[in-house]
Parts: structure tokens; sequence; C-alpha cells
């Protein structure tokens, strides 16, 4: 089946290692477990899990999701049971796994989001955790936390403090990113994810009514593509730190794009819901193609992006 | 019975199927069939498939479409044009390929106690309603009566009629704008009816249809002491249960249409 066995995908984000650079990416893949009957996860590189929170969640009010023209908008609002509950009844199941677990975590403020990372720290399984600063479905943290670089920097400070976990900090788009990010850097977050989904609405012209519950939400899907791809290029063109990119990566071209951009690793998001099988398909499209090319290995186009005549 | 669900559940993978039929039935209404594995032959009424409408990222997200019966010649759903989607199933021919997840989702449960069985169907909400009376029938022998009340803006948009047979089973229509068989809403033609019995004992509703159809049936169930369970809508995501973008509000917190639902007890779902 393996046409080209030579070519050598494996990738780092920091001091994560991965066998792959094709992650999925917070809130589009669960736990994990509802997508194991439809592909072998060990294929991935890894799993960004669903955002945790130091207390159950119950989210926002529907309708959550409206679909635009080659995008999702969506006002979840974080919905989860709890880090009590994800480590007695999700993590059993992903420990198992070899692919790398990224649990993505989230909380109203600088201490629970330290009490979370003390708290998953201790666990075994986990690889790193993303730092979710950028929901911008919920009142309190989220987006708000994200775009100060101050806010940032100390929060990544206090997070490196506590704990020996890589944590990769996922920032929001549309702030000075590059500032935020140069804060996260000198913080001691390992690596960002970028970018979460692009604040955005939709309304109901009949019923003269937002589309979703929550009034607004967060865009995901090809239509952000274009504005994640151009983020990452700035960010790690300015700022020393490895990227996990992402937005709207629906095949291995779009996951090229990112990699010439500057990403040492991609994840796939609102794909995953066209398709569950699109993170397999595309490692498979991507193995091909740097074969056909005669790359042997992925991590040598990260950044390569030619600017020059 | 739960389990023997659970385990339809667990069955489902990701499919490339083939159309065998797509049929105009009337209006913009069409129904179409495709070859399933073996296992369709057990899914329940009220699970429903998730299609993957095109071939590129518009529409971004699959649609959701309620089994309307699955026979020897594979599963049937009936779908009516209302956008890019379901324009693009209409144009399907016999042969071609479409990208399907499912059966997924909780169907109806059968009453073993009900001696009355109540079918309410609104618009294309009556298609699942086909699959749902034949299991009926199968599952007690005949040894029950079905009514089933199917409702429609009007006269042209009636489908499926002739679909809902059988000695036990009697048929009721209803139009909103009176051009045929009753005129008015079906949850009223229903408590009309409901009015000339006796003992509502050994009686059990189940609907499908526009939510306001659900919130009218959910009112008389509660009204008169009748156990009802009704197939909710809302947009799906992964059909998985791992978004959580299509919950529906529920006494006890937010339900997944897809994985607690699509079908529910009317007494788990908050109405106010």
């Amino acid at each position: 089946m393996d046409k080209f066995p030579d070519v050598d995908l494996t990738t780092s984000v920091g001091r994560v290692k991965l066998k792959n650079p094709i992650l999925v990416a917070a809130g589009t893949f669960g736990y994990g477990e509802e997508y194991s009957r439809y592909i072998d996860l060990n294929i991935l590189g890894g799993i960004i899990t669903k955002t945790i929170t130091l207390n159950p969640r119950e989210g926002n009010p529907p309708p959550r999701l409206a679909e635009t023209p080659c995008g999702l908008l969506n006002s979840i609002g974080l919905e989860n049971p709890g880090v009590d509950a994800f480590i007695s009844q999700k993590l059993p199941f992903l420990k198992e796994l070899t692919t790398a677990v990224i649990v993505s975590i989230a909380g109203e403020k600088e201490e629970e989001y330290l009490r979370l990372a003390e708290r998953l720290s201790k666990e075994e399984g986990i690889r790193a955790l993303e730092v979710n600063v950028s929901c911008p479905n919920v009142k309190l943290g989220g987006v708000a936390l994200g775009k100060d670089s101050g806010t940032v920097f100390s929060l990544a400070r206090r997070l490196k403090e506590a704990i020996d976990m890589p944590f990769i900090l996922k920032l929001p788009p549309f702030v000075d990113i590059v500032e935020v990010a140069q804060a996260a850097r000198e913080g001691g977050a390992e690596a960002l994810s970028l970018i979460n989904t692009v604040p955005a609405m939709a309304i109901d012209v009949e019923r003269r009514r937002p589309k979703l519950g929550n009034i607004t939400g967060g865009l995901s899907g090809p239509c952000i593509k274009p504005v994640a791809v151009k983020i990452v290029w700035e960010v790690t063109r300015k700022v020393d730190i490895p990227v996990i990119g992402m937005g709207g990566i629906m095949d291995f071209e779009d996951v090229l794009e990112f990699t010439l951009a500057g990403a040492s690793a991609v994840a796939v998001g609102t794909a995953n819901f066209t398709d569950p099988g699109v993170s397999v398909r595309i490692i498979k499209d991507l193995k091909n193609y740097l074969g056909a090319k005669n790359i042997t290995k992925f991590s040598e186009l990260v950044g390569r992006i030619s600017l020059g005549e | 019975m739960v389990q023997r669900k659970e385990e339809v559940f667990s069955s489902a993978q990701k499919l490339r199927v083939e159309v065998v039929s797509n049929t105009h039935l009337k209006a913009n209404f069409y129904r179409l069939t495709i070859k399933t594995p073996a296992y369709f032959s057990k899914a329940q009424p009220g699970q429903f498939i998730h299609i993957k409408v095109g071939d590129d990222f518009s529409p971004l997200l699959r649609r959701p479409f309620s089994i309307s019966n699955v026979t020897s010649f594979g599963v049937d759903i009936v779908y009516r044009i209302v956008g890019k989607g379901t324009r693009f199933l209409s144009e399907l021919r016999e042969g071609e390929y479409l990208d399907v997840l499912g059966p997924l989702g909780r169907g109806f449960s059968i009453s073993r106690e009900a001696k009355i069985h109540i079918l309410v169907g609104g618009g294309v909400g009556v298609a699942p309603l086909i699959f749902l009376a034949r299991k009926i029938k199968e599952e007690t022998e005949g040894k029950v009566s079905i009514l089933v009340f199917l409702g429609f803006k009007r006269k042209e948009e009636i489908i499926c009629q002739n679909q809902f047979t059988g000695v036990n089973l009697s048929l009721h229509i209803a139009c909103e704008d009176g051009s045929y068989g009753y005129r008015g809403l079906v949850s009223q033609a229903v408590e009309d009816y409901l009015i000339n019995f006796t003992s509502l004992s050994g009686i059990s509703i189940y609907a499908c249809g526009p939510v306001e159809m659900l919130r009218a049936v959910a009112r008389l169930s509660f009204n008169y002491a009748i156990s009802s369970q009704v197939l909710m809508e809302e947009i799906i995501g992964c059909g998985l249960g791992a978004c959580r973008g299509c919950v529906v509000r529920g006494v006890a917190g937010y339900l997944r249409v897809c994985k607690e639902g699509p079908v529910f007890n009317i007494r788990d779902i908050a109405w106010s």
C-alpha cells in the first residue's frame, strides 16, 4: 500500500515529536472515541481534544450551527463535562493510543488555567496541553484573554513555572498577533496554534433574527484558510516559535500551504464533519505527493515559501 | 430494546453507496433509494443517514435524512428540494454513487403496551412514519390499531399517502387550507379524534414534522396523559456526537439530536 516508504513525515513542534504533521483540531473531533469506528486513530499525527474546563459547562443555547458559503459558523460555547469527568471517562481511551494526545484547556481566569494544567500534567498519556485563549463564544476568558500581550505573557510565564509538560497557546485572529505571539514565546510557550475561529455572524432575513442562539459565533472552514495562512506566515517570520497551523484545511495541498508559510504541523478541523476519514486521506496523499516529488523529509518544507525572483 | 439500538448504531460506517432510483413524487418532493449493506435491515424507524451532498466544499456540511423505509432494494429517503444540497440530490441518476454515514441516532421505540398507535406527520416529516408503521405491524403481528394522521399545507403537497395501508391501519389527512380532508392543523385533527375516545389508556403517539407541530402534539399528549415520542430536527455537524452542534434544550440539559435523538420522549424535552 505504501508507495513511498522512505518519505519521512515526522515533525516536531518544540519538544513535541509527531509521527506526521496531521493533527485534528480541538472541538471538531470530540475526545477521539467518537471517530474511532470510522478511522484508525493511531494513523494520526495527533489528536487535540475538545476543550476541557475545570467545571462542567453546559454550552450556549441552540441553534449552535449555521452554514455559510464554504464556511461553518458555530457557537457551541465550550460544552464539556469538566476535568474530573474527562480524566475518569475520556482519558482512559485516549491513553491507549499511540498517537500524540494534546488536551485543550480553557478557563475564565488565569488561576483556572493553572489549576487545570497542574491537574492534567500529573496524568499519564498526555503529550502536551493546548491552552485555548481564543474561544469567541464565551463571556469570560476566551478571546478577551488572548488578545492582550501582557495577559498572555503572564499566563505563559506562570504555566511554565507550574508544569514541565509542553503547552501550546492557541491564539485568536485579528489581534496584534505578532506582539501577542512574542509575549507567548517570552513567557515560555512551547508553540502556538494559529488560528481559532474568526468572530462572525449570520442573520436569517425572513425571521430578522440572528441564525445562532448566541447571536455571534466563530467562523471556520475553507473560507478562513487565507486568513490563517497569512497569520501563520507573519508570526513564524517574525517570532522564533513553532506553529501548528489550522483554519479550513480540506486536503493535502492546504497542508502544504500552511507548511510553506511556516507551520511545523497542522490541524484539520471542520473537514472532519464533511468526511470523518479526511485526516487519514490527507496523510496518505501528502506522503504520495512528497514521494512523487522526491522530497524525503516533510520537515524540510517548513517555512520554505519563496518570496524572491 | 435500547440495547438493540446501540448494536445498530455501532455498526454504522462511512459508505459509498449506489443510487438504485431517484423518483420525482410531486411538486418538489423526491424519493431516493440507495443500495445499502445487509446490516441496514437492523435500522430502526427514526434513525437517519448523513449524506455528503456535493463534490466540493459547498455545501460544507453533510445533510441528515430520516430513513423512510428499508426494503430488499435498499434504503429510501424522501426529500424536498429546499436548497443547494437537496438540488444536488435531485440530480442524481441511477448507478451514481453517494457518500453516506449511517444509520445514526436513536429511533422510535415501539410501545409494547399500546393497543392504539397514533402516528402524526407533517410535510416531509411523514416519510419516516412509513417505516415506523411497517415496523409496528411486524412487531405486533397486526394485533394493534394504527392511526396515521398526515398534515400538509395544501392538497398539492400531499405525499406518501399510498404508503400507509393495512387492515388495522386508518389514514387521516389534514390540509391547512382545507383543500383536502380535515381543514386545519394535523395536531388539531388528532385532538378532535381523541375526543371520541371513552378511554385514553393504551395509546402511544409518534410524531415527526415541524417543531410547531411537535410542540402541539406534546401539549395534547400532556393534556391527555398519553406517552409520546417526537423526532426533532436541527442542523447537524459531525453526526457522530462529537461537535455538540445539534443540541436541543432538554429538561436536564442540552441533548444531541444526532446521538440522544433524533427521537425523544416528550418528557425529556424542555418545551417552554
